[in-house]
């Protein structure tokens, strides 16, 4: 029962450290009050980032929606905060459910967009060369691909090198759900963001290997990539190799696709054929 | 359209391979996507495209998906700027035709009003060309009938109005006036007045409004006296003295915007003793409206008939007579500013054509009249003429 004489911070500490699920999760709805003083902060947060990751599913998804809750609602973080709340989202995106790596991946985000890039970059250069390796579980690499579209989403050409690197790897990834979220996500942003010539013509290479890939979804989403990047392609290569690409394309027969192509049409002639 | 970048077309050719297929699908998505592109084809691809897919592309109009429906008449003006006039012909109307016909859905509904100008426009286009084709020719005239067109439009109005929406309605009210000042209105007058007011007695306040408005701008462009007289008429007896008192209110709407519009002649001998006689309406918000307007009526008419004196005074002197605060607080105020038109008597012919010319609004108006200024000069000038004015309604009670 909710006792008068215990201060914020005792009634905070006793819920987060409890066995009970509603009264942790309780902090987590709290977060962002949590958040706001320093106080509550210091003592809160070192808990919170000691027992997550050995928490459950559940609890690291109520978790996750409580960061999110708090860093979409404060105008601003203190820094240590972002620090620990940085640390805390890359080991549990590495930690390997689906469903947890989709609920942090917008922590993540949040914090990629205020931290300081130099204090992160070699640690993230190191977790991706490590989550994106062959050796690793599936969903290690699909962390790895998520995380990456973030990073080029928010960082742009800062990403070229290791991290860009980790991207044309995985998309020769054997596994449909790495190669698919990859496609979907990352193909674009990843392209759009480099500025390097030669990355530019590695990625694009990969783009057209994947546009034969087997899986027909993988397929689908390249030719979709394909034809959100007309405008970023040089001519040449739209004379070379695009045109001659969609023009295989359209004798497909998939049905997803003739519709993706069929409501491109007059954008991909347009785009492809005339100058 | 650019220049064709590649040495020979074969891709090209690949690519109207693939939208011919396209216009054959059976997927509702994939012909969507075929009426959609049609437009940008017909422009960058080849001017000449709409021939080889008319067929197809009119089949769409009438397939069982609203989306596509919704589609097609969204790009149908695009396809026939860009197919050009000699593709205005039977097939075309008679599809046109079918499909506001038959036309149910709301959304689809929606957007064929949002271009029912344009639509009756080219049916009406068609028929002018017809009989000027008719007339040139040697062989025999045949009897002029009515446009067949205009019942298709009348029983889509009709299908509009029943979407009970406000925002459809006034666009309805919008797109029917439009219609009729089209042309020379011989064909829709009729039945747009009668519309207008079937909707005038079953809409919301602005409806009401709105309709009055436009029903009053479309007798106004009228070319026949006897036209116009019997469409006052009608609305003298179907509104003035309705049991409704949303009724009444509209019929107040309609002499409101009629003293802009009509001549001192026509307010005269059609509407404002109606008008003046609603001072003793059982209902307090039209007597505070008539009460309103009392200023507009005085501007509009001028110097008033004996006759019309008399009721003018007589309507006062009612509204008077009924000790309510707000209705005589109104009135100080109007009278006021009726007296503020008169004290400027060698402005005024100046000031009303003025008025009417460029339908000035009242407190430009009033400001104009004391010679230029501020809205603060206007309002220490009202209060003076404040106490002036209650002395006028005295001796106007004597």
């Amino acid at each position: 029962l909710y006792d008068e004489s215990v201060s914020e911070l005792e009634r905070f500490e006793k819920n987060i450290t409890s066995d009970n699920l509603y009264q942790k999760v309780s902090v987590y709805n709290q977060l962002h009050r949590v958040f706001s003083d320093n106080k509550l902060s210091k003592v809160i947060l070192p808990i919170v980032v000691k027992q997550l990751p050995s928490d459950g599913i559940e609890m690291q998804i109520h978790a996750g929606e409580g960061f999110i809750k708090a860093f979409e609602h404060l105008p601003k973080v203190d820094e240590n905060i972002v620090e620990e709340s940085f640390m805390l989202s890359v080991q549990i995106l590495g930690q390997w459910n689906n469903d947890v790596i989709n609920c942090w991946i917008r922590v993540f985000e949040l914090v990629i967009k205020i931290i300081d890039w130099n204090s992160v970059k070699i640690k993230l250069e190191k977790l991706l060369t490590h989550l994106s390796h062959t050796s690793q579980p599936v969903q290690g690499r699909y962390a790895a691909a998520r995380m990456i579209s973030v990073l080029a989403k928010h960082k742009g050409s800062l990403i070229e090198g290791i991290i860009f690197n980790r991207a044309v790897h995985l998309s020769k990834d054997f596994e449909k759900i790495v190669r698919l979220t990859l496609a979907k996500e990352c193909l674009e942003v990843v392209f759009v963001a480099a500025k390097n010539k030669v990355n530019k013509n590695i990625l694009f290479e990969k783009i057209l290997e994947l546009i034969y890939d087997p899986d027909e979804e993988v397929k689908l989403a390249t030719i979709n990539v394909l034809i959100l990047l007309i405008d970023h392609i040089s001519e040449t290569e739209k004379r070379e190799k695009v045109a001659q690409i969609f023009t295989e394309i359209s004798s497909n027969l998939n049905e997803d696709i003739i519709k993706l192509m069929s409501s491109n049409l007059a954008h991909i002639i347009l785009k492809v054929l005339f100058r | 359209m650019g220049d064709i970048v590649l040495k020979n077309n074969s891709m090209l050719n690949s690519f109207m391979n693939f939208y011919k297929e396209v216009s054959k699908s059976s997927s509702e998505e994939v012909k969507c996507n075929f009426v959609l592109n049609l437009p940008a084809m017909i422009k960058y691809v080849d001017p000449k495209l709409y021939g080889t897919y008319k067929v197809a592309f009119l089949q769409c109009a009438s397939g069982d998906n609203s989306k596509l429906r919704l589609y097609w008449i969204t790009v149908l003006f695009d396809i026939i700027e860009l197919a050009g006039p000699t593709e205005i012909n039977e097939l075309l109307l008679h599809t046109l035709e079918d499909f506001i016909i038959e036309e149910k859905d709301a959304s689809v509904l929606e957007a064929i009003l949002s271009k029912i100008d344009q639509i009756y426009l080219l049916f009406y286009n068609a028929i002018e060309d017809e009989k000027e084709a008719a007339s040139n020719s040697k062989s025999k005239k045949k009897k002029e009938k009515p446009p067949s067109f205009i019942s298709v439009f009348q029983e889509f109005f009709e299908r509009v109005s029943k979407l009970n929406q406000w925002r459809i309605k006034s666009e309805l009210i919008q797109k029917l006036y439009q219609i009729t000042v089209l042309n020379d209105l011989s064909g829709m007058i009729d039945s747009f007045a009668e519309f207008i007011l079937d909707m005038i007695e079953d809409s919301s306040r602005q409806i009401r409004k709105e309709a009055a408005d436009s029903l009053v701008k479309a007798i106004v462009r009228l070319n026949t006296i006897e036209k116009r007289s019997e469409i006052i008429q009608q609305v003298n007896e179907r509104l003035c003295n309705a049991k409704k008192y949303q009724k009444r209110e509209a019929y107040i709407f309609f002499c409101e915007s009629a003293l802009e519009y009509f001549s001192k002649l026509a307010l005269n001998h059609f509407l404002l003793n109606n008008l003046l006689c609603l001072s003793s309406d059982k209902v307090l918000s039209i007597q505070m409206q008539l009460v309103e307007i009392l200023p507009k009526i005085k501007l509009a008419i001028g110097k008033l008939d004996e006759v019309v004196a008399k009721r003018f005074k007589q309507a006062i002197k009612t509204l008077d007579e009924l000790q309510n605060e707000r209705i005589n607080q109104m009135l100080i105020r109007s009278l006021n500013t009726i007296q503020l038109h008169r004290r400027n008597k060698q402005f005024s012919s100046q000031i009303e054509k003025k008025y009417r010319d460029n339908m000035l609004l009242e407190s430009e108006m009033m400001l104009y009249e004391i010679g230029g200024g501020t809205l603060e000069e206007l309002y220490k000038k009202e209060e003076k003429n404040r106490r002036k004015s209650q002395k006028v309604l005295i001796s106007l009670n004597r």
